[in-house]
């Protein structure tokens, strides 16, 4: 099936959705986004849904609280950036090297203390993953199509 | 549209991501002086597992340290010490604890007996 824009872009923003929505339900409230669910006040909307999703919490394997949300973001936010640009393009790959970047060096920070947050190999394993399942599904969106 | 706009809307996924990014990180290092206040409640890993413990808050880790202390120190018949005493002490342990667990290998035990272990070898 060809990936061509829109549904890059539609699968990009679930992704990240779906990335978020996990960090909503089940990560601790010490996260920077819950203050800022504080501060527009929709925190009393944000707990209620969390004493719901409370009892599903053991059903996932750890890795999908912990290591899958930061992957789905990468995988994501590449394929939105790949939505912007036309395929093979200097652009596409300058945006999406700035972005790759950005989020790999943040998780390599956790190692030397310079960002927050706990450094975990799996946590690189899934960005690598995620990473070149977003370049695989970019690079099969100019495959040759039959178009009626 | 043009590679001006399209520059322009990369450049602003770009700060949305990073956005995105920076709400899913800790709260550390933002502490306000309520928070600071209360820097030993809230610990919620008493009962938690070394791999949850490794996961958690810095927050997280050093009430429950808190709690730890007091709690060992009562049992030890040492008086408890005032909050900004006991702050020390309880990073000590945090750190101790934390770094009994490092690549994993306490992952299955529970924090407490660490904690407890800890705790005899930072008083011996």
């Amino acid at each position: 099936m060809k990936m061509n824009r829109t549904r890059k872009s539609i699968l990009g923003i679930v992704s990240i959705a779906i990335g978020g929505i996990i960090y909503i339900l089940w990560r601790e409230q010490s996260l920077l986004m819950f203050e800022w669910f504080k501060s527009i006040g929709v925190i009393n909307i944000v707990e209620s849904m969390r004493s719901f999703a409370d009892k599903y919490y053991s059903i996932f394997p750890k890795w999908v609280y912990f290591s899958l949300p930061n992957a789905l973001w990468l995988f994501g936010g590449i394929l939105l950036f790949a939505s912007i640009w036309k395929h093979h393009c200097y652009e596409q790959y300058f945006w999406i090297g700035i972005f790759v970047t950005i989020a790999i060096g943040s998780e390599f920070g956790q190692l030397l203390g310079v960002t927050p947050g706990t450094w975990d190999n799996s946590d690189i394993l899934f960005m690598i993953v995620s990473i070149v399942c977003a370049i695989t599904l970019n690079r099969k969106g100019v495959g040759n199509v039959k178009t009626l | 549209m043009s590679k001006l706009y399209k520059h322009l809307f990369s450049f602003a996924l770009i700060i949305l991501l990073c956005i995105l990014g920076v709400g899913s990180s800790d709260n550390e290092g933002n502490s306000t002086s309520s928070q600071e206040k209360t820097w030993y409640s809230g610990g919620t890993l008493h009962g938690a597992k070394m791999e949850d413990w490794s996961r958690a808050s810095y927050d997280n880790r050093l009430a429950t340290s808190a709690d730890f202390v007091t709690k060992m120190m009562q049992m030890d018949g040492n008086k408890i010490p005032p909050v900004d005493q006991l702050k020390p002490i309880a990073q000590t342990l945090e750190t101790a604890i934390t770094n009994r667990n490092k690549d994993g290998i306490a992952d299955n035990q529970d924090v407490s007996t660490i904690a407890a272990t800890c705790w005899i070898l930072i008083n011996k």
